[in-house]
């Protein structure tokens, strides 16, 4: 049996630098890799929030500026929304939908299960345009 | 032995890691994304850690380099049990399911529920096929070969041919020009990737079903001109491209009668350099798959609506986008080439070393497109469960499973952002790894070689860091 040393040189001249390299790079890489592992699993701990947003949907747009809700994993979530027209609002990867008449106000009421960022659009019944790029919203759930 | 076996359990780790965590992308040819957007503070430190990588590698490579990796591999079917699962018996049965399942998806295009969601063929099509093999071809191998309908389907006709009139051959027999080389394929795959990308009708069943009898009709009749495997070699976009995809995985078919196990993407630069249509068809590959993601961006939307005019159509418009990023790859690479020739020192022309070094790129669009594509794929593939039981969404339900709704929380959010980034960190380095190895072959001398990789190293920092930036902007 060969001692340490010795596999060490025969692999250098069998192999040439090309082996020695390669068992670096490999170790340097299953290192990075132990050290992203590490970081993922250690997660922050929190107990879980009530969140609500009230929110008002002027003319098939959103009333504010802001169209990002941003919540975290595990949160339970209210959205209250009030429309000027009939629509109805299709929260998607939930899939939730809220049908809203003028004046009235509705509620969407969730457990933020799953994390993502999740558009909401509106099926209005009298839209002249498709649901495509246009998301009223966004729904942003981050991880704890 | 015990090396080769330790490095082989290694990459599949980090293979099945690579595959659990992507991001979630969307395709934009059909089916929902709800990725999270990558934060800044690892977005930035991805960056840093592909450039500081990109040194490491740079540094042990001086110490003198080695062609012994393209001769490293272990024949799996060494073992009997590799011999079974390879086996003509097997193949036949994978061969026969493959061609019953494109019969499949053409009679649910045409004649099932018209929505999407409910039809097997974009399911099929846009998911599985596209994103599903690509995914298996760059980990697993070649695929493709094996269960390509158009030859399989093509192949059996011959072969009745043959038994009903011996010595007669299928076909007009024509010689493939070889000039042609993959020119066809490239205008064909730049056709696909309109249909993938722009086609407003891509979801639509009926329409999937209509284009693929179309190409299958095109495919066919180019087979029976110049013979199926002249046009599996020169035509045939998805056997080129996902042959390309292959060459990154560790295992390699051998003809056809070995299996090898072999350190991962030597595959891409073994062989000889790619012919000027090669090179222009990985470049369409590399910027299609580019500019998939780009088009989620909301910076591409805030270019749209600013140079949208009031007459001019949104499909017009992102044609052009897509016309515009090859075009760019294109000039980027050459430019990078030419720069290449003045540091090594002459004796290359730039067109040499395009087709020396174009394929060391792939191995960061491979990693881009795991990273992008794997919470999608989990996501969206899990529709293949209730359409399973109801293909033509007839309200059959076969297995039982016609009422299964997605588990959009399969894969969370943190654990896809670090497995995206290792994915990419690792399609990075060994992309520089490559191209070290290549300029090594090129020039002969370790410091010459090193010297002209300092542009090389440049461009593919950028294309690396572009698909990070991809990946942390918000979906729009």
């Amino acid at each position: 049996m060969l001692s340490g040393v010795a596999k060490e040189r025969r692999m250098v001249k069998h192999w040439g630098w090309g082996m020695q390299r390669r068992a670096f790079l490999r170790r340097s890489l299953a290192t990075l890799l132990g050290l992203f592992i590490f970081a993922a699993v250690v997660a922050s701990a929190g107990a879980a929030d009530n969140v609500s947003f009230d929110l008002s949907i002027t003319g098939y747009k959103l009333s504010s500026a802001e169209d990002v809700l941003r919540v975290q994993q595990g949160d339970r979530v209210e959205i209250r929304m009030q429309s000027d027209k009939p629509v109805t609002v299709h929260l998607h990867g939930y899939d939730i939908e809220l049908p809203l008449s003028p004046g009235v106000a509705g509620r969407m009421t969730f457990e933020a299960a799953a994390t993502g960022r999740f558009p909401v659009n509106l099926h209005a019944e009298h839209s002249p345009d498709g649901n495509h790029h246009g998301a009223l919203f966004y729904l942003e759930v981050h991880p704890r | 032995m015990r090396q080769i076996l330790k490095t082989a359990l290694r990459c599949g780790l980090v293979a099945a890691i690579g595959i659990a965590t992507a991001q979630p992308a969307s395709a934009h040819a059909f089916g929902a994304r709800y990725d999270l957007p990558v934060p800044l503070a690892l977005y930035l430190a991805g960056a840093g850690i592909a450039v500081a990588l990109s040194f490491v590698v740079a540094t042990v490579f001086l110490r003198g380099g080695s062609d012994a990796p393209s001769r490293l591999g272990f024949n799996l079917f060494n073992w009997r049990s590799a011999r079974l699962l390879g086996g003509p018996g097997v193949r036949w049965l994978v061969k026969f399911a493959s061609a019953a399942l494109f019969i499949l998806i053409i009679a649910t295009g045409l004649f099932g529920d018209q929505d999407p969601y409910k039809n097997l063929a974009p399911t099929m099509v846009w998911i599985i096929w596209w994103v599903g093999v690509a995914y298996v071809s760059a980990l697993f191998g070649n695929l493709w070969a094996l269960v390509n309908p158009w030859s399989v389907l093509f192949a059996a006709a011959e072969r009745m041919n043959c038994a009903l009139r011996p010595g007669r051959r299928l076909g007009f027999g024509l010689c493939y020009p070889p000039w042609l080389g993959v020119w066809p394929a490239c205008l064909l795959f730049l056709a696909f990737a309109w249909a993938e990308l722009v086609w407003p009708a891509r979801a639509e069943p009926s329409s999937l079903a209509v284009i693929i009898l179309i190409y299958s009709a095109v495919t066919w009749g180019a087979m029976l001109l110049f013979g199926r495997t002249a046009w599996l070699g020169g035509g045939e976009p998805f056997s080129i491209a996902f042959g390309l995809i292959s060459r990154f995985a560790p295992f390699e078919a051998r003809s056809g009668r070995e299996w090898y196990l072999r350190p991962p993407a030597v595959g891409l630069i073994a062989g000889p350099a790619a012919s000027r249509s090669l090179t222009v068809f990985v470049l369409l590959l590399l910027a299609t798959v580019a500019f998939d993601g780009f088009k989620e961006t909301s910076a591409w939307v805030s270019l749209e609506t600013s140079l949208r005019g009031a007459g001019s159509p949104g499909i017009l418009l992102v044609t052009l986008g897509l016309l515009a990023f090859p075009l760019v790859f294109l000039a980027c690479f050459l430019v990078t080439c030419r720069l290449i020739a003045l540091t090594g020192g002459g004796g290359r022309t730039t067109l040499e070393l395009a087709g020396r070094f174009v394929t060391t790129l792939v191995p960061i669009a491979i990693a881009y497109h795991l990273a992008h594509y794997l919470s999608f794929l989990l996501i969206n593939g899990q529709l293949l469960i209730p359409l399973a039981s109801d293909p033509f969404g007839f309200g059959w339900d076969l297995f039982g499973t016609a009422d299964y709704r997605a588990d959009i929380a399969i894969v969370g959010a943190r654990f896809a952002w670090y497995a995206a980034l290792v994915a990419i960190i690792l399609g990075h380095i060994i992309a520089v790894s490559l191209a070290h190895a290549v300029a090594l072959k090129t020039y002969g001398d370790s410091w010459i070689a090193m010297r002209s990789q300092y542009p090389m190293l440049l461009l593919m920092v950028g294309y690396t860091i572009a698909g990070l930036w991809i990946l942390a902007q918000p979906l729009v």
